[in-house]
């Protein structure tokens, strides 16, 4: 029975791209397309020689980005413990420690390593030099307008490797692993592991092509170096050790044969290891070199382990910015230029035409202007003439009361049915003793917005009988002068009879003749004449 | 030929390592920013010139429009009040108060009214600054009348407005029957004696104005 093993939805999401391996031994491109090697092309390790044929094979794909992975000597690794600090600083501390532990300008990355109890948080540090092979690849891709989306190590990125390859651990402990793989680009790439944390990476030039050294003997003897090297850097014996080689027959069968001082030895041609790693058949069956397998495995990660990144910003490369930068700049500068002359033009159309329109709206005024100028010429003054003067006629004017008038209004109110005994006008201007008179108690709450005011003291006709009569006249008087004042307001101050609350009632009677009929007049006798107060007022205003 | 200097020369080099779209790009950017340096100047400053035109314009406008406005008001003023300025340059408002004049007027009014008697006070006179620079003169007065007949204080009342220089501005008046008309009384009025059956006062100011140094009226 076959198995059908689909590549997982999430590769085939991810879609296409280049894994550009650069070794000292040679450059090699995958094509990952669908979680598959989809082709593959070496090229010279050289960029002066190899760049134009990687870029052959990269512009195969134009669309598709380039991921970098770096497989060549002088890649360093260190764990550095960093203080704790809080989170918005911490990666300013990092990356100054990153700097302080690799001075110049490397590729560089740091990558969390967990903490201690205290908190203090450990990094690996990862840095490559800036070599000729490192400078002049990126150069290569960079002029070709294929700058890589990233930079990464091979050892780094493979790590995660060993522990799907090795089986589970023998024995309680500290594990060590050994990845050894042969690569195109590099030669004989060792990676060791202590509890799933790099220790070491090791790398060993092939062996040259007429030679007839035996690649098993090669493995075994960096095995022993490699093992005096971890020995040194806490390896003991007892501790778990794991050995996995990527090698093809007939190498794998040897490397299976011989005895290794390890606990377990896994041996994977490079073309079915992908069944182990859960990524199928690998490249071609036979093909000893296992350069596409770690560009499959990189490219099948969620996300890289770290990006390598310059340390110091690299020099700008003017050709490429003004080469990328100068249509976009001329686009906008004709584009700019052109709107802000129309935006100009319009500006300056819209103002003659608004000047056209102001001169006629001026010529109209100046007509009205001569047609007011000539009529004003016909008066006899002028009114900065006059107007001074008629000003002071106002001011000397102000509070004049013509009492001719008032009088004649008077006169006709009572028209000839009293006689007035005492006639006062007063002005709030008069003031003073020459007032005269007592002020009336119902006009004080009102005396300050005054006008005038005509107090009256007015004697009944004599044919007045009684005080009833006196009463009802004297109240019909107080009708006919609030007819007449209809404007004012009119009041009796005293009534012709002392009948007010606010009065004092004198009597004083002496008893009649029998034959004569009792007098019902009032205590001012009948010969008195009955007289009334009231007062007119003007108050402001009204 | 001339040589080019080291600085031309690297500019040379830079220009020729560049794609030649990308040197086309680069004339254009230059042309257009010839352009814009040549001519974008005039431009802005046709511009400028043509808005300031319009605000010129404009104030000239709004001035005009305003000097018709009063022109406008100053024809309705001067129709509503030439009257008036008429009026009060005839009644002398701009007269010196003369005092001696006055006393001789205060004489004709107590023999126009017929009164029995008129006794008067006439302040010092107050002066203080009014509109236009003129000075407002008031003088107060306060008169004591005595009269047969009421109509006769009437009379000087009405004639006060009109007696002096400018403007006699009544303040107060008290009028206040005496004696009653009695047999007696008739009959001294009778042989010709003047009996005071009223008696009151009369409170006015006499007020006029004076101009300004240098200001003269008169027609235009």
């Amino acid at each position: 029975m076959v198995a059908l093993k689909l590549p997982s939805l999430e590769n085939l999401l991810r879609g296409k791209m280049f894994v550009l391996s650069i070794g000292d031994e040679a450059a090699v491109v995958t094509l990952i397309s669908g979680g598959k090697v989809a082709n593959a092309w070496v090229a010279s390790p050289d960029p002066a020689e190899g760049a134009a044929d990687v870029l052959d094979a990269l512009n195969t794909a134009r669309s598709v980005p380039v991921f970098v992975l770096m497989d060549a000597f002088e890649q360093v690794f260190r764990e550095e413990k960093v203080p704790k600090v809080n989170f918005f600083d911490q990666k300013k501390v990092v990356d100054r420690h990153l700097q302080m532990t690799f001075p110049g300008n490397n590729l560089q990355a740091a990558m969390s390593h967990g903490a201690d109890p205290q908190g203090n948080k450990f990094f690996l540090f990862c840095s490559v030099p800036p070599t000729d092979l490192v400078k002049g690849w990126l150069s290569a891709l960079d002029k070709a307008k294929r700058r890589p989306r990233g930079v990464h190590m091979l050892p780094l990125e493979s790590l995660d490797m060993l522990d799907a390859l090795t089986p589970p651990a023998a024995q309680k402990g500290v594990r060590w692993r050994i990845l050894f793989t042969f690569n195109m680009t590099g030669g004989l790439r060792q990676i060791v592991s202590k509890q799933g944390r790099i220790m070491v990476t090791r790398l060993t030039p092939p062996p040259p092509p007429d030679s007839n050294i035996d690649p098993v003997q090669i493995v075994e003897r960096q095995f022993s170096e490699t093992l005096a090297y971890v020995k040194r850097m806490g390896y003991q014996k007892g501790d778990n050790l794991d050995v996995v080689v990527l090698a093809e027959e007939p190498v794998a069968t040897s490397i299976r044969e011989r005895a290794w001082e390890a606990h377990s030895v896994t041996v994977h041609s490079p073309h079915e290891v992908g069944e182990a790693l859960g990524l199928g058949r690998i490249g071609q069956p036979g093909q000893p070199y296992a350069d596409v397998v770690h560009a499959l495995w990189f490219a099948t990660r969620k996300k890289p382990k770290a990006k390598l990144a310059w340390s110091q910003a690299p020099a700008v490369d003017y050709v490429h910015l003004v080469a990328r930068g100068a249509p976009f700049a001329a686009a906008a500068g004709v584009v700019a230029l052109i709107a802000q002359a129309g935006a100009l033009g319009m500006t300056w159309v819209e103002t003659q035409e608004a000047i056209e329109r102001q001169q006629r709206q001026l010529q109209v005024a100046q007509a009205d202007l001569a047609r007011e100028q000539a009529r004003l010429a016909t008066l006899e003054f002028s009114a900065d003439q006059i107007r001074p003067l008629i000003e002071v006629v106002d001011q000397l004017t102000t509070g004049h009361i013509p009492p001719v008038p008032l009088l004649a209004q008077l006169g006709h109110a009572l028209a000839g049915n009293a006689v007035i005994t005492e006639l006062a006008l007063t002005t709030p201007q008069e003031g003073g003793p020459a007032a005269g008179g007592r002020r009336p108690s119902r006009a004080a709450g009102g005396e300050s917005s005054m006008v005038w005011r005509l107090g009256l003291t007015i004697t009944l006709p004599p044919d007045t009988v009684d005080d009833a009569q006196a009463l009802e006249r004297a109240a019909g008087l107080e009708k006919t002068l609030g007819t007449a004042f209809s404007a004012q307001r009119v009041a009796m101050l005293e009534p012709p009879v002392a009948v007010g609350a606010d009065q004092v009632v004198r009597g004083d009677r002496v008893l009649a003749v029998v034959d004569k009929a009792p007098s019902t007049a009032t205590p001012t006798g009948p010969k008195s004449l009955y007289t009334v107060r009231y007062e007119v007022v003007l108050e402001g205003g009204s | 030929m001339k040589r080019q200097g080291p600085g031309m020369k690297a500019v040379a080099d830079f220009l020729r390592h560049l794609p030649r779209g990308s040197r086309i790009a680069l004339g254009i950017i230059t042309m257009t920013a010839v352009v814009a340096l040549g001519a974008l100047p005039f431009a802005f400053s046709a511009v400028d010139e043509a808005e300031a035109a319009l605000r010129r314009l404009r104030a000239e406008t709004n001035q005009t429009r305003g000097q018709a406005q009063q022109a406008a008001l100053d024809y309705a003023y001067v129709q509503d009040n030439s009257g008036r300025y008429k009026d009060a340059l005839a009644r002398g408002v701009l007269d010196e108060q003369d005092r001696l004049a006055a006393r001789q007027r205060m004489d004709e009014l107590m023999n126009d009214a017929y009164l029995v008697r008129m006794a008067y006070e006439m302040a010092a006179a107050e002066s203080k600054p009014g509109p236009g620079g003129y000075q407002i003169v008031s003088t107060p007065i306060k008169m004591e009348v005595a009269s047969m007949l009421d109509r006769d204080i009437f009379v000087l009342l009405q004639s006060l407005e009109t007696a002096f220089p400018g403007y006699g501005v009544v303040r107060g008046f008290r009028i206040a029957r005496q004696d009653p008309v009695t047999e007696d009384a008739l009959r001294r009025v009778t042989a010709g004696e003047p009996v005071p059956f009223l008696t009151g006062t009369v409170t006015f100011d006499w007020r006029s104005a004076q101009p300004p140094a240098g200001a003269t009226g008169g027609a235009r």
